[in-house]
Parts: C-alpha cells; structure tokens; sequence
C-alpha cells in the first residue's frame, strides 16, 4: 500500500548515506557498498511492514543482515570485480580516497570474516557476545577471528612501516 | 576484545579510521527509488507464489486425495525465493497489490552524485536456479496462512543435503561461485540461488556440509527468523537451552539452532549436523 511504500522510500532516504558508510567500512570498496546495501534493502523493504512489528532498530537489523550478507557473498563478490568490470563503470573509475592509508589497505587483505568482525567491534562498537549474536557463530570464534585480525593487521603495519 | 591484551592502540586507529568522512559513499538521485522499486517487485513476486501456495494448500484441503495441478499461470519457483515468514492470508496493511504507478518515483533527492546507479536489476542475486523449490502453506488455529515458502528440512535445504561434499555441491551447480576453491578447513559458500532463503552453507573440509544459515527459509514446524521464543517452544518438544538460543532435534544426526535477539524472536536460524568435523569451532 501506499502508505508502506512511503514509509520505506523515507527510511531509506534517511538511512542510506549511513548504510552505504557501512557498507563502505564492511566491503573496502563503494561499489561493493552499494551492493550490498541495494541487496539487503530491497529484501527488507519486501517486508517492511513485518519488519517494523518485530523490531524497534530497522537499521541496526539491517546492519547485521548486510555483515552476513557480505560474508556469505565475499568469493562471487571478489571474482566479479576481478573479470567482469560493468561497463557503466569502466568510465567513472572513482579513486579510493584511502589508498594511501595503510590501515586500510591492511584491512582489506583480511578474510571477510575477520574484516566483519572488526568492523562490528570498532564501528558499531558491538559487545563480544553482541558480535556472536549478529553472526551466529559462538564467542570463541569471535575472540579467534578478533586475535587473528588484530594480529594480522598489526603485522601488515610494521610491515609497511618498515618499508617506509 | 574485552582482552586486556587488546593494541588499543590500533583499536583507537580503527575507531578514527570508521568514523572518517571519507567513508561516505555519494549515491545517485534514483539510487533511493530504485531500492523502492526493487522491493515492490520482490513483494509482489512473492505475493504471487504465496496465493498459488495457499491456493495449492486451500485445493489440498477440499480435495482429498485428488491431485490438483497447479495453476497454469503459476510463478516459476524464483517467484517464491523471498521465503515466509508469516503471511497472512488476508491482506496486510501495506501489502494490497500496487497499483501499476507503484513504481512511479517521487523526485525528492537532491540532484545527481557521482556514484552509479545501482539500476533496476542490478542485484546479482535474483536469476539463479533454485536451489530448494520445496514449499507448501499451512492454515493456523485462527484461520491465517502462517508459512509457506522454502524448508530447510532436518536434512538439508533443496538439494544441498548436510554431508554433501564440496564438489558435490558445486558440481550439482548450487554454489555461487562455480570456481570456488575447496574448504580449509571449514569455510562459507553462498548459493547460487542467492541469499533470499539461505545467508550461506559451511562446508568443512573433513565431512562437507555441516551448517546451513537460513535468511527467509523456515523449518518445517513453520519456525523462521523472526518467530518468536514462544512459538519455538510450541514447535519444539526437546529443546535445549544454549548461549543465545536453543537447540532442537532436526533429523537424526542434524539439530537447529535458532539464536534470539534482545526482543526473544528468532534472529538466526541455523540447520547444523551433530558431527560438524572443522566447522565444531563455529
């Protein structure tokens, strides 16, 4: 119904620039980002109506929905941008504004696993048990992929400070 | 983590690195209603499954034993890949079918950005085949339709069956990425069908599929993400209690695993064999 339909045209106007952030931190890249996003918004918004009855926090929902999404997606995801640039692109190659920044080039060799992890520790700032939840996965594995991230990007930055 | 030994350091370094502005990420001005439009499309599709769905179930009822042949005109099984949560039979608020200017955008975002269009169609999880085209509907106490739409069964999800090995799975065509490598250890694959039912299956190197991840699918007692605890503990006689959630006797060497968010509704929904080989760290 109408009502419905404007109801989630004006969250998602509201609430894109903040997925898409999202996205952004949880993907490494925009255009994965918006995938993402297009992906996890458009099977929301299918049910939006139910979705507001179960949940106070769309957003937070959707978060946890696109860090399983990236997740499950990351190998299709990796080998499309390898070998099938679309075309509309190709003209509007747009400069990844952290190219320089070695944490970032860091985290973008972390496994999509670990890098989600990450990101819901230090951008949602979600609780060790908080992350177990939104993955469904146990503690442990969350402390494990947390040691093993942390540690890998602390290795890939001395290395690079090295380097320098 | 809560670990003292924690660089907090580099845990300061990624807090600024989050919440730099570069982070945005400019969109266009249709970005926001082709998301709209997309969304009406998978509801209608599904809404379409469903009435064939509950029709088949209404025509099961009244007919006995007779087979009904489905409606000539009836989706093809993609039309059905929103899987259920609870549809009721009547009309929802918000759910009458939209009329064709439905999709009619209504210009209120600012002028054009330098990011692409996603576009109408641009998700890439929508034309793969199916993987699991069980579905049925089921009529509650009070009349509604409560599910309908894929299963993830005490065995499996369509043809992806728990102790599938890897090359099994992606020779029969149900991964997403045909050239994906094999499990180290135990890793996860989305399907082909894309993430309407399932978020993605973990394979473990030693034992092959040992967990699947329900996004839209639900049990066969009717239980998917989004059902309550009660409604759980109504469908399940032996449940046990574990961090988060519960754990139910699927099939004979499989359970589920259903995880609650802060609200006690169901917020992950997995199908796990008792013997998960590498995938048991999970």
């Amino acid at each position: 119904m109408a009502s419905e339909r404007t109801d989630f045209a004006e969250f998602v106007e509201a609430a894109l620039p903040g997925l898409l952030r999202y996205g952004h931190a949880l993907t490494g890249n925009p255009h994965d980002a918006a995938d993402l996003v297009q992906t996890v918004l458009e099977k929301v918004g299918s049910r939006w109506s139910d979705l507001q009855r179960r949940t106070q926090d769309p957003t937070a929902y959707i978060r946890r929905s696109m860090a399983n999404a990236h997740i499950s997606k990351w190998r299709r995801t990796r080998r499309e941008n390898l070998v099938a640039e679309l075309p509309e692109r190709k003209g509007n190659p747009q400069a990844d504004p952290f190219e320089h920044e070695p944490l970032w080039l860091a985290l973008r060799e972390l496994p999509p696993r670990q890098r989600a992890v990450i990101v819901l520790r230090y951008y949602e700032g979600l609780s060790e048990q908080e992350i177990a939840e939104s993955l469904g996965v146990s503690q442990g594995t969350v402390k494990s992929q947390a040691s093993k991230a942390i540690t890998s990007l602390r290795t890939k930055l001395t290395a690079v400070t090295e380097e320098w | 983590m809560s670990n003292p030994h924690e660089p907090d350091e580099l845990g300061e370094d990624l807090r600024r690195l989050f919440a730099d502005d570069r982070l945005a990420v400019p969109h266009t001005s249709g970005a926001r209603d082709a998301i709209v439009a997309g969304a009406q499309r998978r509801r209608r599709r599904r809404r379409a499954a469903s009435s064939s769905a509950a029709m088949a179930g209404v025509l099961m009822l009244v007919g006995g034993v007779f087979a009904i042949p489905a409606p000539s005109d009836a989706p093809p099984p993609v039309a059905s890949s929103d899987g259920i949560e609870r549809v009721p039979s009547t009309q929802p608020p918000g759910a009458a079918p939209d009329p064709e200017s439905a999709d009619a955008p209504d210009r209120r975002l600012p002028e054009p950005r330098t990011f692409a269009d996603p576009g109408p169609g641009a998700g890439n999880a929508e034309p793969a085949p199916r993987t699991g085209p069980e579905t049925y509907a089921e009529r509650g106490e009070d009349g509604t339709m409560f599910s309908a739409g894929p299963v993830l069964g005490p065995d499996g999800y369509g043809r992806l069956r728990l102790g599938m090995t890897f090359e099994e799975a992606r020779d029969a065509e149900l991964l997403a990425d045909p050239d994906a490598d094999p499990p180290e250890g135990c890793e996860p694959y989305a399907l082909a069908e894309g993430i309407e039912s399932v978020w993605h299956v973990r394979i473990s190197e030693d034992l092959g599929v040992a967990v699947i991840s329900a996004s839209g699918a639900h049990t066969p007692e009717g239980i998917t993400t989004g059902s309550s605890r009660a409604e759980v503990e109504s469908a399940y006689s032996r449940l046990r209690a574990e961090s988060g959630g519960y754990h139910a006797v699927a099939g004979e060497d499989s359970h589920y695993r259903f995880v609650f968010d802060s609200h006690h509704d169901v917020q992950q929904l997995f199908l796990r064999g008792d013997r998960l080989g590498q995938c048991a760290w999970d």
